[in-house]
């Protein structure tokens, strides 16, 4: 039975029910630690330091339910990857910028083009090739927009994808299907430092590097009819994946409130296990300029989305003639959100962060747009590099606050990996399966290798299993660009 | 714990280690200046190859007298500042005691554009991991490394 050190004691994981994994308080331990995995994906776990980082977790003041971790979890930094918590703001309850991660406002958008697969076979390679060009990516490639000064990035701070979508990089549907309708309110500019300015000035519309991608995909398989004609996907219909973040000024933003954290938790009489769980109570003057400076990145990460999607479209209407890329929806899986929920019985404020984890709104959720208000919200859950992603969709009753997975999850490190497999090995295998790949380092590649992650597969059925979220349709990759 | 310097460790050098999330950079020296040093060129050693650059501009700046964890972190941070911030990445470096406490550092730098990106781009340095010590005449140091 998987172990795990809480203090200097051993505590076991106790089974709670299929896929379904319990930690007792012990120890500093405030509210039980909970995991969700299979019996497969349980090894991988039980093989890092993330039980004991979900252990450090449910230590934080004012943690309310449990400290929740996702079936796609791994160690990070603090919190576990792929963890959930929730503060109970009115009974001193914290935010923790590691409880979001560096980067801020990371996600996922799936673009669905109006075309097949065997329609645009023919011009594959020339959209590659003009995407190739057109998104940039990875060190010193520029961005898509320059912000021209100090004034036009706050305007960014502010407005996220609204202020993008006004200068005229999109269109009314891509707020429509965006979470928080394409803007976090009461984003902060003031409380984003020169230096997060200055790492943010060059940088709006670029994917970076490590994890992050743009994907050319297909609806490989359809897991709920109903819900996939809901969502506008069909079998074999062409897709677009982004997935990137905040980029440097969301980075700066998490380290510079790290920093003032650690400085004034004496002061608030709060002790962390592990110093990047670092956090302040949301009331204080900490917590909130925190909360302002992040929902400021959250805006900055998802201009950054919305401007690749403009380099995107215009890359296919080059090469693809008249083919169209609506938004079906952009969703974070790096964030803290103010939300109400029922804890024991009664209404709660609370502070949900989710540390590598996506929000899964269910079905009737007033926060979703009206056309997907009956059917509950797109979670979008990329792959590991040339398996698959998956669509999936909130449900009823949904748990760890209306919470899912958002990867396939890290199951050894980037350099394990590179051993494993020479990147131009990796380019050729892909190759030859049919995903053609545009990436500008062999080894950046081969550190994505699909061995890297856990079976994706395995973890959306295990999110299926235990009720955080049903599985709607299966993509798979005709092209990858990497950073 | 950063392993225990041996023999081998009494001169500089750097690795650069895996981590279930990124990356680790670990120095050593046998001095402080030494060990940041190989810090900085074992970050840029795990995403840029600039075998051959000669530097075209100088970084410098001031490492204030603090805690040597503070001093990993202030550094290693200003070098992924300056590759975000002034598209620059250092091919040397340069870091020397001052009398007043704490280091001038310079940096050599080189376009970011001119360099052969052969990994992920360092974007931050956590706290968690985060140790220096000195034992036996060897200063080590190890930082966490989000890209």
């Amino acid at each position: 039975m998987p172990m795990v050190t809480v203090g200097e004691r051993a505590v076991v994981l106790v089974a709670d029910g299929p896929s379904r994994w319990r930690i007792e308080p012990v120890g500093a331990m405030r509210v039980p630690g909970v995991v969700f995995a299979s019996a497969e994906l349980l090894p991988d776990i039980a093989g890092d330091a993330s039980l004991r980082q979900v252990a450090n977790v449910a230590a934080l003041p004012g943690i309310v339910d449990a400290s929740y971790a996702m079936p796609d979890m791994h160690a990070g930094y603090g919190f576990p990857i792929g963890g959930v918590a929730a503060t109970d703001i009115d009974a001193g309850g914290v935010v923790s910028p590691g409880g979001v991660g560096f980067d801020i406002s990371c996600g996922v958008r799936l673009l669905v083009a109006d075309v097949t697969r065997a329609e645009l076979a023919g011009r594959l390679t020339a959209v590659m090739n003009a995407l190739d060009h057109a998104i940039p990516r990875g060190l010193g490639r520029g961005a898509v927009w320059r912000a021209p000064g100090k004034a036009a990035l706050e305007r960014v701070l502010a407005g996220g994808s609204r202020y993008a979508v006004r200068e005229g990089f999109g269109v009314q549907r891509d707020l429509d299907r965006c979470e928080d309708h394409g803007a976090v309110g009461d984003a902060d500019p003031g409380a984003v430092s020169d230096r997060a300015l200055a790492r943010g000035l060059g940088q709006v519309g670029s994917l970076g590097s490590g994890n992050h991608f743009l994907e050319l995909q297909f609806v490989d398989e359809i897991h709920d009819a109903t819900l996939a004609a809901a969502y506008g996907l069909a079998p074999e219909q062409v897709c677009v994946m982004i997935h990137c973040g905040s980029r440097g000024l969301g980075h700066q933003i998490c380290s510079d409130h790290v920093e003032a954290m650690l400085a004034a938790m004496p002061r608030h009489h709060i002790t962390v296990a592990d110093p990047q769980l670092a956090c302040a109570p949301v009331t204080s003057v900490e917590g909130r300029r925190y909360l302002g400076a992040m929902a400021a990145a959250a805006n900055y990460g998802r201009a950054n989305r919305q401007l690749l999607t403009h380099a995107a479209r215009g890359a296919f209407h080059r090469t693809a003639g008249d083919v169209h890329l609506d938004l079906l929806y952009d969703v974070s899986h790096n964030l803290a959100k103010l939300e109400h929920h029922e804890v024991h019985g009664r209404g709660a404020a609370l502070c949900v962060h989710r540390k590598g984890a996506t929000l899964a709104l269910p079905p009737g959720h007033h926060d979703l747009p009206a056309d997907l208000r009956p059917h509950g919200q797109p979670v979008l859950v990329p792959g590991s590099m040339g398996t698959a992603s998956y669509v999936l969709a909130g449900v009823a009753g949904g748990g760890a606050f209306h919470s899912t997975c958002h990867g396939a999850g890290r199951v050894m490190s980037r350099h394990a990996a590179m051993r494993r497999i020479h990147g131009r090995e990796l380019r050729e295998t892909l190759e030859a399966s049919g995903i053609a790949v545009r990436a500008p380092s062999d080894r950046g590649l081969a550190e994505e290798a699909p061995f890297s992650y856990k079976d994706v597969d395995e973890v959306v059925a295990t999110c299926e299993q235990v009720g955080l979220a049903r599985r709607v349709a299966r993509l798979r990759p005709l092209g990858v660009l990497k950073g | 714990m950063v392993a225990q310097p041996g023999e081998a460790r009494r001169v500089a050098g750097h690795r650069v280690l895996p981590h279930p999330a990124d990356l680790v950079v670990e120095a050593w020296g046998p001095t402080l200046a030494d060990c940041l040093t190989e810090a900085v060129l074992g970050l840029v050693s795990s995403f840029a190859d600039a075998a051959g650059l000669s530097p075209t501009g100088e970084r410098g700046f001031p490492l204030a007298a603090a805690p040597a964890e503070d001093q990993l972190v202030t550094l290693l941070g200003e070098v992924i500042f300056g590759i975000d911030a002034d598209g620059v990445v250092p091919v040397n470096a340069r870091v020397e005691p001052v009398p007043a406490g704490g280091f001038a550092v310079h940096l050599g730098t080189v376009d970011a554009a001119r360099v052969a990106q052969i990994g992920p781009v360092p974007k931050a340095v956590a706290r968690s991991g985060l140790e220096v010590c000195e034992a036996a005449g060897c200063w080590s140091g190890r930082a966490l490394v989000d890209v």
